[in-house]
């Protein structure tokens, strides 16, 4: 029963029009779009700009002397030592990108600041170490307090370069000059176009459990009249979803790599592991959504759909750095976000190969997906319906 | 009435069901009990709670009150013994567009028969029996209306059940394709099937079915066979006269005749509606011959099924 059901669900998928356009055809399209849009800028290697900052030493003391040794110890700074009125000059003459005050005080402790006059990659970059060095403050001041050593020094950058590695390629390269292998800061442009096609199963889920219920379709009555249980029908049904999503994105990541020949830097499988995990989170936000809305027919295709487009938008598939935005303002919502999940483990993946943030990211999403599953059966427990 | 079918063994039996929309009441304290090898007809205007009663019946809705029992078991959402012998065919077409015909019957046919070869049989005894056997490589798409409908009968019915529910299975299909799936339905129940139909095609339920129940605001109005409900009828015969004058006084005469219980003038058309007796149509012209009224075409009609459901439920619209 269950591999008849799952046969015939995954022929017709596949001989679905929409779904082989949107899910197959879509990512692969828009890929090459990407590609022929960034032209030769893809193979030039991680542009190692620095960031030009001054420093302005507010007090002379042990802490402010630390604190400018840290931000000198770090490769992507290019730091001038100025006064006050010196430093406003230069910001204004675009020498630095901005000016960093040193934290006041070893008897009245106070935070470090920065000040800007632009918008721009460097200033978030300035600000993204501000606010790591920040949110370490006890432990950094700690271990700069007692500072003695160059080593300790290169402590606390390694603690600032915890945080700062959740960011985008591009600070990720002008940081770390310890390993890091030459990842093309465009690539995250395609790991969030490789997100948006995962999350694109989700309408794949809420079609399929549409057709599964009698509340929702005429064909759904057949199922429930059916001598077949509702759990086994979905199951097979949105397992043959899965599948049909998992050879989508598969052949995607193919095409970037052997067609685009754009390299992921790492081994495929890899790749293809996390993406198919995404999958498994976006046919488990479908069935959710199905759940939910999909009694209402335009829902079952706005709901995914939107669903897909935000997320993979806020992990950065029409302006790079959006998940560095987002990790300054709302934290949080890049550990929800599926997409930008997959976008982070796929950064980390291709830059510094397997490491506990690939895996902390998949586990993440694979959470989300059995969340979204918990709430999905606790609304299709129901056997029958209020109304039809 | 409820005695009368319990002489049948019971296929189904529906005791005082109600049905609540939110304040609504689509079904009211609703009885129905079906025997074995019956075609039941299931009549009643729009929105009388037709299509609410049967997904009470196949445990599709939840119902606020009442049993409904199917091959003698109670009837749940997880009675898979139960629902193994039953088939549906829909109100609304429901069949998938991506598969062929043939894919469509073989799918649905496989939900409830696991054994290939029996499933082939059963497949291709569907399609022979809709008439599909040209169309079985293409999709629903391509299938013209009274196709699709056929189709969708025969996904409903491939796996043999012993019970079928048709709702109103004859919607939109040209009267060729109809009588081909009235036909069917009689084959089915030649061999033993037993049949529950709605339909708002009175013709249709008066040849087809050997039992009719209407059904108004949720509750049983009438049942019976067509000829008994035809006999619950005052109105036995309509006789339509075409004059070019009468007077009030010949008016108030003809209704003196025995049988005759309304007369009527309706522009030049004379109704003249009797209770009974079998020579009204002569006593009617030897009257007019006698005041030496001049008449043109005349024509009687017997009650039909039709003049029942209207009397019935009433002449007002629903919705
Ligand atoms: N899901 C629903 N929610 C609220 N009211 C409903 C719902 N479904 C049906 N109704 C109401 O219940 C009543 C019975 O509807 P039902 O569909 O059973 O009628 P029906 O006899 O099948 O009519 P038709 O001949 O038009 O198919 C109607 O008044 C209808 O408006
Ligand atoms: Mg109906």
């Amino acid at each position: 029963m269950f591999g008849h059901i799952f046969l015939y669900k995954t022929k017709e998928l596949l001989r679905q029009k929409w779904c082989l356009g949107w899910n197959f055809l879509f990512p692969i399209i828009l890929a090459t779009a990407f590609y022929v849009g960034f032209g030769e800028l893809i193979d030039s290697p991680g542009v190692l700009t620095e960031v030009s900052v001054a420093i302005v030493q507010t007090q002379d003391d042990s802490t402010a002397d630390a604190f400018t040794d840290l931000v000198r110890s770090l490769s992507f700074m290019d730091v001038r030592i100025v006064s006050d009125d010196e430093a406003q000059q230069l910001l204004k003459d675009g020498t630095v990108s901005g000016i960093l005050y040193t934290p006041s005080g070893d008897a009245a402790p106070g935070e470090p600041s920065l000040a800007v006059c632009a918008n721009g990659i460097d200033q978030t970059i300035l600000s993204q170490f501000l606010k790591s060095y920040i949110a370490n403050e006890r432990e950094m001041e700690l271990i700069l307090a007692t500072a003695d050593s160059p080593d300790d020094i290169r402590k606390a950058a390694d603690l600032i370069g915890e945080d700062m590695s959740f960011g985008s390629d591009e600070i990720n390269l002008r940081y770390d000059d310890s390993g890091a292998k030459q990842l093309s800061p465009y690539m995250h442009y395609f790991f969030s176009l490789i997100a948006m096609a995962s999350l694109f199963a989700s309408w794949i889920s809420t079609s399929i459990l549409g057709e599964s219920m009698a509340s929702h379709t005429e064909i759904g009555k057949r199922y429930e009249c059916a001598p077949v249980p509702k759990s086994l029908s979905l199951t097979a049904g949105i397992l043959s979803g899965l599948l049909t999503q998992l050879l989508c994105v598969t052949c995607l990541i193919l095409y970037i790599q052997y067609v685009l020949k754009l390299s992921f830097n790492t081994p495929l499988i890899y790749v293809i592991l996390l993406t198919s995990v995404c999958s498994v989170t976006g046919i488990a936000s479908g069935v959710m959504f199905g759940a939910l809305f999909g009694e209402h027919p335009s829902m079952n295709v706005a709901v995914p759909l939107l669903f897909s487009m935000i997320c993979s938008f806020l992990s950065g598939l029409m302006v790079g750095n959006m998940q560095q935005i987002i990790q300054v303002y709302i934290p949080w919502l890049n550990r929800v976000n599926p997409a930008a999940l997959l976008t982070d483990g796929l950064d980390s993946l291709c830059s510094y190969g397997l490491s506990s943030v690939y895996w902390l990211d998949m586990l993440a999403l694979l959470i989300l997906a059995a969340a979204a599953i918990a709430v999905s059966s606790l609304i299709l427990r129901r056997k029958n319906y209020a109304s039809l | 009435m409820q005695q009368e079918a319990a002489q049948f063994t019971p296929v189904v039996s529906i005791s005082n069901l109600v049905k609540r929309y939110h304040e609504k009441v689509a079904v009211d304290h609703f009885y129905l009990t079906v025997g074995e090898g019956e075609i039941l007809g299931l009549l009643g205007p729009n929105g009388s709670g037709k299509t609410t009663t049967l997904n009470c019946l196949l445990s599709l809705l939840k119902y606020d009150k009442g049993d409904i029992s199917v091959f003698g078991k109670p009837m749940t959402p997880s009675a898979y013994d139960i629902k193994r012998d039953i088939g549906v065919v829909m109100q609304n077409v429901a069949v998938i567009d991506a598969l062929s015909v043939y894919e469509n019957i073989d799918f649905f046919c496989g939900l409830y028969i696991r054994d290939k070869a029996q499933r082939k049989r059963c497949v291709e005894d569907a399609i022979a029996f809709t008439g599909l056997s040209e169309y079985r490589k293409y999709r629903p798409k391509k299938l013209s209306g009274g196709l699709l409908r056929r189709l969708n009968i025969a996904c409903g019915i491939a796996h043999r059940p012993k019970l079928i529910i048709f709702d109103e299975p004859t919607v939109a299909v040209d009267p060729q394709s109809r009588n081909a799936i009235l036909d069917g339905i009689r084959r089915l129940n030649k061999e033993g099937t037993t049949v529950i139909y709605t339909s708002h095609y009175m013709e249709e339920v008066e040849e087809l079915c050997s039992r009719i129940v209407i059904i108004d605001n949720g509750h049983q109005v009438a049942e019976g066979t067509a000829s008994s409900l035809k006999a619950s009828l005052r109105n036995r015969e309509t006789t339509t006269v075409e004059v070019s004058r009468i007077t009030e006084e010949d008016l108030r005469s003809l209704r003196e005749i025995s049988h005759v219980y309304d007369v009527m003038v309706n522009g030049g058309t004379l109704i003249i509606r009797c209770d009974g007796g079998s020579h009204n149509l002569v006593h009617i012209m030897n009257f007019l011959m006698e005041r030496g009224i001049d008449f043109g075409r005349i024509s009687t009609q017997l009650p039909t099924l039709n003049d029942v459901f209207l009397e019935i439920t009433g002449k007002e619209l629903r919705d």
